[in-house]
């Protein structure tokens, strides 16, 4: 973990509210793991006032670069949205505890929802680098959140799309390309994105026991542990409340209740 | 040669800049890349005589130069806070350890003044009383000077360490109060803990915090606590510990001015961990301006002159 000044070397705007931002910090990217998130101070001001966690869409490591995917919901991330490439802002990370990689010569399923997908290209590169054979279920509510796709298509990666609108792919949720993972021989399942989506991922992971592993998302304060506000429920109820921050935002989905 | 260092409750403060309860965790978290022994003084999370799980739901809201919290005092407990993270904690010295702690009863801070009253490495209690007392209908015992009075008394029973009773600011008379507690035994007071306040999501059109109701913390309470430090510290003689909203060198050199001889950053450690450093340094900068050789001498100075 460090506490770096970025500079933003890129700023990419590629759909209404969607932007890809890139930025040297050589001793956060030479740690950063895939589904590892960082924390931006975006203003020095005191609106907003507390840092940004935004995950780690990809790493250039050789180069230092740090990519970020996010999409503009409130006023920290329209501030984001203004800086220009030479500008520098307040980085700490790499945070959180990341995806479990530890798997080789297998088919496995990234399954991403809205501004969900933004840590899967990262863990898509180092799973297809162990030689797995990558599927990607990438869903949206309008095509403008389906815009971060090049690297899946350029690397010719088993891609299925959904919007809720049917602007781009099949019509409705990610859902609708779950239903036979486990006759296509996935081996294993990683999903973020919204709540109501990771629940059913995780039913299905379960009826046809793909092991499977969820990243989720809270409102963070300090996103290092000290102030405990970020937390989810366990399945287990007599143990602490996970931390999303250091315990996650990956977890094994057996671990986690994602009732409401 | 400027002088930093002073002595609060006959303990020497390295500089005057101690990190809040619940914003520092146990101080080693954050040791990986700042240089924690390098601060005055670290207020453990609050800690109770029996681990807590804290409360359910959303437990952290953003406000208007301000956060609200509702963590419910989440805690490994006395016991665990003894053997796991207190030998982990005596390796930051020269910063000083102080253990805040909380309880729902009487009989709770008995138990835990009890229990780590003599522990070897903790230097102060601070003691939080803005939880509430279940066995008085849930009001809070720092609202009440008698109840907060019993609560000092209680912990000095068990401990030679230096008693620091932090008060809450949700009261009609903070200095009534503060006087009760000098009168009681307190060595030190803190001041201020986090205004209550709350907020409603209005898409869901109910309130965000899982707790409804929450502590308000961060820049937006800083006029707050500044001047409840000015009011108290004219009039009680014990030293006190300003905090509430500081965010800069020049927002602690304020409540030191108003009479605080130590201050607390808190909120502010969430956006800039380097924030206790970097104002400790600019309080240094400031003295040497001003041509002031030690610190003790702008303690109160904005009344005293």
């Amino acid at each position: 973990m460090d506490l770096e000044w970025a500079e933003v070397v890129a700023h990419r705007q590629i759909a209404s509210q969607e932007f890809i931002l890139t930025l040297f910090a050589p001793k956060i990217v030479a740690s950063a793991q895939a589904g590892q998130f960082v924390s931006l101070q975006i203003s020095q001001q005191i609106q907003p006032l507390l840092r940004r966690p935004i995950s780690i869409h990809d790493v250039e490591e050789d180069k230092g670069l740090l990519i970020l995917y996010y999409h503009v919901v409130g006023v920290g991330t329209d501030l984001l949205s203004q800086y220009q490439v030479g500008e520098k802002l307040s980085v700490l990370g790499p945070l959180g505890h990341g995806f479990d990689l530890d798997i080789t010569d297998s088919k496995v399923c990234l399954i991403g929802g809205g501004i969900g997908q933004a840590p899967l290209r990262m863990a898509a590169r180092q799973l297809k680098e162990k030689n797995n054979q990558v599927m990607l279920i990438m869903g949206a509510r309008n095509q403008d959140g389906l815009q971060a796709l090049d690297y899946y298509h350029r690397e010719q990666l088993e891609l299925y799309l959904a919007t809720e609108d049917g602007s781009l792919g099949t019509k409705g949720f990610v859902t609708e390309h779950m239903n036979d993972l486990a006759q296509l021989g996935v081996k294993r399942i990683y999903a973020c994105g919204p709540k109501p989506m990771l629940r059913a991922v995780k039913a299905t992971a379960l009826a046809q026991n793909i092991p499977c592993q969820v990243s989720l998302e809270e409102k963070m304060a300090c996103g290092v542990g000290v102030c405990l506000g970020c937390t989810c429920k366990s399945s287990d109820e007599n143990t602490p409340y996970p931390k999303v921050c250091t315990h996650g935002p990956v977890f094994w989905a057996q671990e986690v209740n994602l009732d409401d | 040669m400027t002088k930093t260092a002073l002595s609060f409750c006959g303990i020497t403060f390295q500089n005057p800049v101690t990190v809040a309860s619940g914003t520092y965790g146990f101080g080693i978290e954050y040791n990986q890349f700042v240089d924690v022994d390098k601060i005055g003084g670290v207020m453990t999370k609050g800690l109770t005589i029996e681990p807590r799980r804290g409360n359910e739901g959303v437990r952290l809201q953003e406000t208007y130069g301000g956060l609200l919290n509702c963590i419910g005092l989440e805690n490994p407990g006395a016991d665990v806070f003894a053997k796991e993270y207190l030998p982990q904690m005596k390796r930051l010295a020269p910063c000083k350890i102080i253990a805040n702690i909380a309880g729902a009863t009487l009989e709770d801070y008995e138990a835990i003044s009890e229990r780590l009253g003599a522990e070897d490495g903790i230097d102060a209690f601070e003691v939080n009383i803005s939880c509430p007392n279940v066995k008085a209908g849930g009001m809070a015992f720092g609202t009440d000077g008698n109840m907060a009075a019993q609560v000092c008394k209680a912990v000095k029973k068990h401990t030679k360490r230096p008693v620091i009773m932090k008060l809450s600011p949700n009261v009609t008379d903070i200095v009534a109060i503060a006087k009760q507690l000098e009168a009681a035994g307190a060595d030190g007071l803190s001041l201020i803990n986090t205004l209550l306040g709350m907020a409603i999501d209005i898409n869901q059109k109910a309130p965000v915090l899982g707790n409804v109701m929450g502590g308000l913390s961060g820049p937006a309470i800083k006029p707050v606590g500044l001047r409840m430090v000015w009011q108290v510290a004219q009039n009680v003689a014990i030293p006190l510990i300003g905090m509430g909203g500081i965010t800069n060198w020049q927002d602690a050199v304020e409540y030191l001015l108003a009479g605080a001889s130590l201050i607390t950053v808190g909120t502010a450690n969430f956006v800039n961990p380097l924030a206790p450093l970097e104002i400790s340094e600019g309080i240094e900068n400031y003295l040497k301006a001003q041509k002031i050789d030690d610190i003790q001498d702008i303690i109160g100075l904005a009344w005293r002159k």
